[in-house]
């Protein structure tokens, strides 16, 4: 069975993907921060990345950074193919649960 | 030559003044400590230089850092040992304890209350300190620890006395003492500890 993934956790994966070769820290950190959610803290986006690199979602690796970084490496991730089912087995649940309840939704209280 | 020199410093200096400020560059890599805190640090300095700064401005950018340095509190303290959490968690009870008496003190004016505010304002800052280094593993302030654990010490067993034998005796004291001593108990197991990694590091 799949990794059960919050909201968070799929759009960073989501922006990993987008990404591709330039998935590291800061794309995704920037990425979520302007195109995605706003104001999505530092710590909540690398605490994340973390989990998932821990729950084997996803991979890194270090490379070189660049002058302005005064020495220190960049991070590159990517998605396993444990990340790839758990994000699609993901988008296939919200799918079918949507497919069958009436849009938009109404307050019942 | 000469303008190439000029250019050269003229780059370092922009360079320079596009750089988050330097404290909170520190306080970051203490509060991570960690393999990754290089990465995180560097790709904060690039989003820093290249985004916010430009488009923000200094004030705007300084707020912007601290904000993302405080996001990492809470991850921070999850990754603290159990002893170094309580250190924590008894500092903040002494803490507040310690600035209340001193607010209550000024208030009330009792006779020798001056004496008593300084012994309260020790306490507050003694607790705010000890907090600060076990949250930023400040391993080169450890003689400061077990000087002000002792000193602590001394204070929570004369004030334990004191209580016991005035005709009044009042728990809240009594509660403030023994947590004051699990307080210094505590900074002097972090202290030793500390000692051994840094001998530790020496020997190896």
């Amino acid at each position: 069975m799949a990794e059960i993934l919050g909201a968070f956790e799929q759009a960073i994966l989501i922006t990993i993907f987008q990404l591709g070769d330039a998935a590291y820290g800061r794309g995704v950190f920037h990425e979520l921060n302007h195109n995605v959610w706003k104001k999505v803290s530092a710590g909540a986006v690398y605490t994340t990345l973390e989990r998932l690199e821990n729950r084997g979602l996803l991979s890194s690796e270090l490379k070189e950074g660049t002058s302005i970084r005064a020495g220190r490496p960049r991070r590159y991730y990517s998605i396993t193919p444990k990340g790839a089912l758990a994000l699609n087995s993901a988008r296939e649940a919200m799918t079918m649960i949507w497919k069958t309840t009436k849009w938009p939704i109404k307050a019942t209280a | 030559m000469e303008n190439n020199k000029m250019a050269d410093q003229s780059d370092s200096l922009k360079r320079h003044q596009n750089l988050p400020p330097r404290w909170a560059e520190f306080l970051i890599e203490r509060m991570l400590n960690g393999i990754d805190c290089q990465t995180i640090v560097g790709d904060l300095r690039e989003e820093y230089a290249e985004t916010i700064r430009p488009r923000f401005g200094n004030v705007r950018a300084m707020v912007w850092y601290v904000r993302q340095v405080l996001s990492f509190v809470p991850h921070c303290a999850l990754n603290l040992s159990m002893s170094s959490m309580l250190l924590v968690m008894v500092s903040l009870f002494t803490g507040g304890c310690g600035g209340w008496l001193a607010f209550m003190e000024q208030r009330l004016h009792h006779s020798g209350y001056s004496v008593r505010i300084g012994v309260d304002l020790f306490t507050a800052l003694a607790s705010s300190v000890s907090m600060v280094a076990v949250v930023l593993r400040l391993s080169r302030i450890r003689h400061y620890l077990s000087i002000t654990a002792l000193g602590l010490i001394a204070f929570a067993l004369r004030a334990i006395i004191r209580d016991i034998h005035s005709n009044h005796f009042e728990g809240f004291v009594l509660i403030i003492a023994l947590a004051l001593m699990l307080q210094a108990a505590l900074m002097l197991v972090s202290a030793n500890k500390d000692k051994d990694k840094f001998e530790g590091k020496l020997s190896s």
